[in-house]
């Protein structure tokens, strides 16, 4: 309760103190929102374990004669398969729960500009999305080394690499689900939508035997995550992959926000 | 100021607000009537940039609300009662709401206890009855201290305390100045809180007048009158045009007709009087009447009778 007690800086210009005040609406009902408390940790959670898993496998498999080894913050970056999905739900349910709670239309009065209401909601959860990531793979490292032992060794590069890639990523991922939540504005149907993209696509595609769509199902989002978050120059190289990220994150935002316009609320 | 010029709503193929024309002025409480389903929340949501309009405009002090530059320091609102996410805590979700708009956040502690729930600041949203909900969807109204106010049903889910103080509220905003827009289906409510009353129906203008006027001119307004010789008078009156029935006591009650003219008129035949009283149409009783032909769901004779 202490924080209702600071006072609004006056000096601040107007059209900055208008994207200032939407951004903090929406950094203060995250902040102080349950569900936050309880997704983000689950998170990390969920990467330490997979993180930990795959660690110890490469280092089983390697003393067995396999050729597994990795460096430490690649297997950290892989163990974001499960992680990502908890900031990817993050993000749609921080749209979808306005909706479904009702709540949309206090939001809406408050910030009427939907340009303006969308943009701090993608640079917030963008800004969590990069963090996020960042942290996972971090974690995920001090997990999956000593796990790997000496089958993960890794250059301080190539932690870097892996910790800038996943933050990219996970805050492309988040303003794609947040687009995803204002299309479709049902909690259900959000997180239906994430594990289609995230888990469905990426394991089926690779069934279908015609080239075209094998060669389609390598610039999904979680394959060009991988080609950032680990250097890799197959099928692309790194700058191709910020690029396809990049274009899922316009399309899926720029249909939430057409949508948020188009509609009545 | 609130102004609406031929605002107009269709959702598919249904016309939800019919070109709606209307001045809300400041200083007054305007109540704003309807049956169910005669266009008033979509009004509200329309005034509010929530919808857009099919056509017309819907304006606050001149400018569409999305143009607003603060709009929680212009305009105060509550349309819906599901307020805030129920995860969060309610001084949180003001707090948002007083960073969005650049509004002072001690305000929020303010307008906490001025809705009553100062005690409940901490509490989780989704812990509110309905009651609380309503208090605190009027607090964020309240936190830009704005000279509009716009309210659908507020007094749902209230106790009686509750509608006694939204009441003297609306009414000390009104005095302080403030355009108050209050929307209800509740018609004694309106008579003890407006100063004006806009009635619509289907979507379409049916009454923009004050309370006074709306009364006076309502043809539920009769006439009784007791007179000895009350066959004489009651031919009279029916030859001058007016509606005349016989009472239970054999009074005659008259409608169409002002105290003068029954006056004049027994005066005239050199009747005497025993009473002549006026029965005004209760604010209920004219609502009823001007929107009967506009309800969507009219019963049926065999319904009206049983109830």
């Amino acid at each position: 309760m202490s924080t209702i007690q600071e006072t609004t800086p006056a000096s601040i210009r107007p059209a900055r103190t208008r994207w200032a005040g939407a951004v903090a609406f929406e950094a203060t009902k995250l902040a102080s929102l349950r569900s936050t408390r309880i997704i983000l940790p689950l998170a990390l959670l969920g990467q330490a374990a997979l993180a930990w898993l795959l660690g110890s496998s490469a280092q089983a498999s390697g003393e067995n004669g396999y050729d597994t080894a990795m460096p430490a913050p690649f297997i950290a970056f892989v163990s974001l398969q499960l992680s990502q999905l908890f900031i990817a739900v993050f993000a749609a349910l921080s749209i979808t729960s306005e909706y479904g709670s009702g709540t949309i239309t206090t939001s809406l009065q408050a910030i009427p500009v939907r340009f303006r209401f969308l943009g701090a909601k993608a640079a917030v959860l963008g800004s969590i999305g990069f963090v996020a990531g960042a942290v996972l793979v971090g974690a995920g490292t001090l997990v999956a080394a000593p796990a790997a032992g000496s089958y993960g060794q890794f250059t301080p590069g190539q932690l870097a690499t892996a910790m800038l890639g996943a933050g990219t990523y996970l805050g492309l991922l988040a303003m794609m689900m947040l687009g995803l939540g204002a299309l479709l504005r049902s909690s259900a149907g959000a997180v239906t939508a994430a594990f289609v993209l995230l888990f469905g696509l990426p394991q089926v595609l690779p069934l279908f035997t015609v080239d075209a769509v094998q060669e389609a199902a390598g610039y999904l989002p979680t394959n060009a995550a991988a080609v950032l978050g680990t250097a890799a120059e197959q099928p692309y190289g790194p700058d191709t992959a910020l690029a396809v990220l990049a274009a899922w994150t316009v399309v899926f935002l720029g249909a939430g926000y057409a949508a948020l316009r188009g509609r009545d609320s | 100021m609130i102004v609406l010029e031929e605002l107009t709503k269709d959702f598919g193929g249904k016309r939800a607000v019919d070109k709606l024309s209307l001045a809300i002025e400041p200083g007054k409480v305007t109540g704003f009537l309807g049956p169910n389903g005669a266009g008033k929340t979509t009004t509200m949501r329309l005034l509010l940039g929530l919808d857009a309009p099919t056509s017309g405009a819907a304006l606050i002090d001149g400018v569409p609300y999305a143009r607003l530059h603060t709009p929680l320091r212009t305009v105060g609102a509550m349309v819906d009662s599901r307020i805030g996410h129920p995860g969060q805590r309610a001084a949180s979700h003001l707090l948002g709401l007083a960073r969005s708009n650049s509004i002072p956040a001690c305000r929020v502690g303010a307008v906490l206890a001025e809705v009553g729930l100062a005690d409940a600041g901490h509490k989780r949203i989704g812990t509110f009855s309905l009651g609380m909900r309503q208090r605190l969807g009027i607090a964020g109204a309240l936190l830009g201290d704005p000279q509009v106010l716009i309210f659908d049903e507020p007094v749902n889910g209230l106790d009686a305390d509750g509608v006694v103080w939204i009441r003297r509220l609306m009414r000390a905003k009104a005095a302080a100045g403030a355009t108050v827009f209050v929307s209800s289906h509740l018609m004694s409510e309106m008579q003890s809180t407006a100063d004006h009353l806009v009635v619509i129906g289907r979507g379409r203008l049916i009454a923009d007048d004050t309370i006074d006027n709306v009364i006076a001119e309502s043809a539920l307004n009769s006439i009784t009158v007791a007179t000895p010789d009350a066959a004489a008078l009651a031919e009279a009156l029916s030859r001058a045009g007016y509606s005349v029935t016989r009472t239970d006591s054999g009074a005659l009650r008259i409608t169409g007709a002002s105290l003068e003219d029954v006056g004049g008129m027994a005066h005239g035949l050199g009747l005497r009087i025993n009473e002549l009283t006026l029965h005004k149409a209760s604010l209920e009783q004219a609502y009823t009447e001007l929107t009967s032909s506009s309800l969507d769901y009219v019963p049926t004779e065999s319904e009206r009778a049983a109830s």
